[in-house]
Parts: C-alpha cells; structure tokens; sequence
C-alpha cells in the first residue's frame, strides 16, 4: 500500500481479512468521527458516545470476514447506530432532541401492539416513492436522527418549515401503512 | 408517550437501519453538498425546464454553474460536515494551507516550547461542536526542515470539551494534548508546524496551524581536564527517583570539599532536549555538598578521598508524571553551571526503569462492555487510566493513597478522580471527585476490580 495515499474501504476491508490489526487504526481514522456523528446524535453524551465507537471497531473486527463491506462507512454507521441504541435503551437520563425524534416516529406507529416485521420492506418501498429531497430529509432525520436545527441550518429552510414538511412525510407514510394494512 | 410507546418508537427507528445504502449515501452526500453550499435540486420546472434544454437554456446554465463553482472555490472550508470522515492526511509531504484559519483557531499552552518529555497542548476553539469533535482525528504535524517539510508521526489523549457558554454546542474548546510517537521521547529540536485538516475532496488543506520551536539540546563533549574525581559505581532507584554516584578524588591530595562540581542528565539518545534541560540536579554542588558529604574525607584506597552523592530528580510541578521515563540516561560531571556547549570531566551512564506495575484494576460501565477500563498503578507514583479499545482517551498523572481513598489526579487537566478501597476493589465516588468538564463521567459507585497486585502470587 502507498502510505502516502488515503486508504480505500478495499484497502481497509482487506486488512481485516489479513486479520492485520491496522485495520482497526485505519477504520478509527477515516471513520471514527463518522461513527462519532453517529453515536451522539443519539446518546448525546461523549462518553458513552465513544464507548459506542469503541464497541463498533471490535465488532466490526470480528464480523469481517465473513462479512465484506463494499461501503464501509455505512456498515461501520449501522454497527454504530445499533450499539447507541442499545445503550439508549439501558440509559436513565435521555437526551432532548432524539426523544423528540421518537415522538414524531410514534406518530406513525400501529396503535396495538402489531407484528412489525414488515416495516423495513415497507419502509423501503415508502421511500422509493418519495422525491429526492423529500426521502433525503426523512433519511436524515430518521436514520442518522440529526437535529431540526441542523438540518434547516444545512439546507437553509426555517425549522417551522422543515418540520411541517417532516410532518407530511410522516402523514403520507401513515396513509402508506394504513392502505397496506397497518391500523393506525 | 409512554413507555411502551417509545420502545414501539425505538424499534422504529432501529427498522430504519434496514434501510437500503443508496439511500443513505445519497442522503449524506446531500447533508454534505447543503453544509458545503451547494445543493442539487432534482424537482422538474415545468416551462422552466423546456428552455434550459434548449440551447440558449444550455448557455444560461454553464454561466451558473461556472458562477457556483467560483463560489464554492471561495467558500469552501468554512462550514466542514461533520458527517463527511476526514481522511488521513499524507506523510512525508507538506500540505496545503488555506488562507485563513475558518472555524478553528489553535493555541499553544507554551508558546515556543513543547511541555513534558513529548507532548504538548492545543486548544481549539469551534463554532461547531460537532465539527470539533470531527477533527479528532485530523490533526497533522511537520517538522521544518532545509530540505522541505517532513511529516512527524503523533498521536492523541485526553481531550477535554467543554461549552464556553453552557447549554450552547455553537462554541467548544478542546484541551488536546498530542504525543509525539518517537521512541526519543520527545521531539528533536527545530521548528514545527501543527495542522489541523481537512479533505476537500481533492487534497488536504490546513484550516488552522500554529508554529513552534524545539530548542536545540546543550551539548556535552569530553574534556582534557581529569577533572577532582572520578566516578566509581552508580546506583539507581526508580522507586525513589534517585540517582547514586559514588566518587573518587584524582588526586589523593584533593579533600573534594571546596572543588564545584554540576550535575546534570541527559537522555542517552540526546534527542529530547526537555530531558536535559529539566531533568538536572535541583542544588549546586556546594548544596549537596553540604547536605550529603560525609563528614571528614573517607581514606580508602591508598589515601583517595571518597564519596557518595545522592542526586534526586527534581521536576515542575506542571510536569505530567514527575517522575523517570524509563530508558538510557547518562549522568555528566561538570565544573561550571549549564551552557550550550559543555565540557565534561566525567560521566556514567545508567538504566532507568520506572515502568514496574504494581497494581491493576479494572472495570466494566456496562455488563457487556467489550472492553474495560483500566486502571494502572506504576512504582513511580503514576497511574494510567485507560478508556477504550482503540481509544485516543487515557488519563494520566499521579496518585497517592490516604486513609482509604486513592486519588488520582490528573496533570494534563485538575480533574482528581477519588476511589474508595472497598476490601481488594475500588468504588468511584463521585462526590468527592471534581470533573469539572465531565472526562470521566465514571457514574457514582462504579467498581473497579482488582486484577494484579505487585508481588501476590503472579508471575510478572
């Protein structure tokens, strides 16, 4: 490898595989403050932030191989992603703006308590429906849980804006669960 | 909501995970363009839209983008994403720097001169604390040479963030402390330059730097002149940080009781210039002399004075450790104070080893954590505290044990973490600690367990 060059994921992925511990030095440098993004919008609590981010490179260390990421960043954000949300679960204190992420996410939600196995099929489908902008706000909002305040800062929309626009992607992803039979 | 309904939510939330990369790339990629000033619009115009495919349409359109790629080119770097991983920068060749320091702006503690054996401070100011934090690992340091710029390979502890104002992320500092990774333990004089950086997409840019110099270490060369004495044996305690020396008169007519004599020790690689300029004998030798002669000249050998002096390592109290690194030192006889160039009449050299653990703890925040902490109490009075597997955090400095309770004080910030001896273990007591900016954020009571104890039965 040209150490002059920055490291691919191919690069990355394959000293996993060599079981070559620079893999996870590598990843921390190209991804950690990824990972980092990841964790606090959901923790936000630094601490527990990078004990998430810790936790993600031994995981990541032990599922490559078998597994071999294409885009490393996202598998790397998932592991992430799910670690923080583990933690969340267990935390007493909770942070402000992701309980108000999930209070907009419970607006969507089956009043009874219902087999939800299908909604990330059908979460998937709802997407692909959705205009670009429209999909990449919800993704952003719902997937990486970053702030109303960050979001209408990036994409230069008042917040009252931007979460009327949310609230109507929500509105249509209910109209989207009920017509596939999901009682709401 | 509650709390069967925020479980549903988080289940919800968790299903998103599931989610296709396209659309998640193509989302970051969005964040990405928006925070750096662009954003591509993909809604149909309408009769907007049928004169931009004609050619007139097509002209208006180069002269925009043109227009938009000039104003990117100038506002580039002064909004990083912070979900943008920054790469590594490139060794072994200098990088670019922007022009003016967007976002950061960094301050060294020492204004010329690195602290500590090798490291030194930086603190960052931020507009944004999320890109604060996001150049955790974007930090790039050069030393300036004739022959051009040579990159310098560091790492990173303890960094302590903390809001200037509180409730408000639009303004952070960090207190970063970088290491250099030579096995010189320290940094070889000359001028430095610390980056911290950013990928463009294209290269690396510097969005913030600051200079510093390395001064050259004192010089130590053999003189002609015997000299009063002549060193015998030395003898090292790492526990107690001395040194030694036992001393014989050159000439058995010599009393040593009126001769001068400096003492100073360097590092036997003569690469940390820190090492030979703090790490010198606290007293002249009339002092010691005073405080350590036997009295009356010892005759032995034929009628030789001799002696012993016993050199203790006096450090700054802002020093991280105050103690020995381990490693080679050389211990020099001088007749006159410290200057650039120096000429020795006598010399020894000597192994300090102050590395010995003499106990172990460990602790886990959440049962299934998959790496502890670590605590590690060293014979010279240090501990380190170690945070993750792959973390950049560790906390250093001394500690003392008192009526029950270590303590743990941190050099690098005034952060004292207090543990209460709980039988063999340790339990974290928050009440008694202060963590002021919340490094630790160890919650009341955590227990760390004792694993190794000096001497009890193990091998090491």
């Amino acid at each position: 490898m040209n150490p002059s060059k920055p490291l691919t994921d191919a690069d990355i992925v394959a000293l996993y595989l060599a079981r070559d511990e620079a893999a996870i030095e590598a990843t921390q440098r190209m991804y950690g403050p990824y990972c980092l993004s990841v964790a606090m919008n959901i923790l936000n609590s630094e601490p527990d932030a990078e004990e998430c981010v810790n936790d993600t490179y031994l995981k990541t260390w032990n599922s490559i191989p078998p597994q071999r990421p294409t885009v490393l960043r996202l598998f790397l954000g998932r592991i992430t992603r799910n670690l923080a949300l583990d933690r969340y679960r267990r935390r007493k204190t909770r942070g402000l703006e992701f309980e108000a992420t999930l209070e907009e996410l419970a607006e969507i939600l089956p009043a009874q308590e219902e087999d939800d196995s299908d909604l990330p099929m059908l979460l998937a489908g709802f997407l692909e429906s959705l205009p670009a902008k429209e999909r990449d706000l919800f993704i952003l909002r719902y997937w990486h849980g970053h702030s109303v305040a960050r979001l209408s800062k990036a994409f230069k929309m008042k917040p009252n804006n931007l979460s009327a626009r949310l609230y109507r992607t929500r509105e249509k992803l209910r109209a989207y669960l009920t017509e596939r039979g999901y009682s709401l | 909501m509650n709390e069967s309904m925020k479980n549903r939510a988080l289940n919800a939330f968790a299903a998103m995970g599931t989610l296709p990369d396209a659309y998640i790339l193509s989302a970051e990629e969005a964040l990405y363009e928006a925070e750096a000033g662009i954003y591509r619009s993909a809604r149909p115009m309408g009769p907007v839209r049928r004169f931009l495919n004609s050619g007139w349409g097509a002209a208006v359109v180069s002269g925009i983008v043109a227009l938009t790629v000039l104003i990117l080119i100038i506002r580039a770097g002064q909004n990083p994403p912070t979900s943008y991983p920054p790469p590594v920068p490139p060794t072994g060749s200098s990088i670019e720097m922007s022009d003016e320091g967007v976002n950061f702006t960094i301050a060294t503690e020492q204004e010329s001169y690195p602290e500590g054996m090798n490291r030194f401070t930086v603190i960052m100011t931020g507009k944004n604390k999320g890109e604060v934090i996001s150049m955790h690992n974007a930090w790039y340091l050069e030393r300036l040479t004739d022959e051009g710029a040579v990159a310098v390979e560091i790492s990173y502890t303890e960094e302590a963030i903390e809001a200037a104002e509180p409730g408000r992320d639009e303004y952070a500092v960090i207190d970063k402390h970088i290491y250099g990774t030579n096995t010189g333990g320290g940094f070889m004089p000359g001028t430095y330059r610390l980056h911290a950086t950013k990928h463009d997409g294209e290269k690396y840019v510097s969005v913030a730097w600051c200079e510093f110099t390395v001064e050259e270490a004192p010089t130590f060369r053999k003189s002609n002149y015997l000299g009063p004495f002549k060193i015998l044996s030395l003898s090292v305690d790492s526990d107690a940080n001395t040194v030694t020396v036992e001393v014989e008169a050159i000439d058995p007519m010599t009393s040593l009781v009126d001769e001068p004599r400096y003492w100073y020790i360097q590092r036997a690689d003569g690469g940390s210039p820190n090492a030979s300029l703090s790490w010198y004998v606290s007293a002249t030798s009339e002092e010691r002399f005073a405080l350590k002669h036997h009295n009356g000249d010892v005759l032995e050998n034929g009628g030789y004075a001799r002696f012993t002096e016993t050199i203790t390592l006096q450090f700054p109290e802002e020093w991280i450790a105050g103690a020995w690194i381990s490693g080679e030192y050389t211990l020099y006889a001088l007749t006159e104070p410290l200057k650039e160039d120096n000429e020795y009449f006598a010399s020894a050299g000597f192994t300090m080893d102050a590395s010995k653990e003499l106990e172990r703890y460990s602790a886990r925040r959440y049962p299934d954590s998959t790496k502890p902490y670590t605590l590690h109490l060293m014979a010279n009075g240090t501990f380190r505290l170690i945070f993750g597997a792959v973390s950049s955090r560790i906390g250093l400095g001394t500690y003392e044990m008192q009526d029950g309770y270590l303590y743990l004080n941190q050099t690098i910030t005034d952060e004292v973490w207090v543990f209460e001896q709980v039988g063999d273990d340790l339990a974290y007591r928050e009440d008694l600690s202060r963590d002021s900016v919340g490094v630790s954020s160890f919650p009341d009571g955590l227990t760390f367990y004792r694993e190794y104890l000096y001497g009890e039965n193990n091998t090491e």
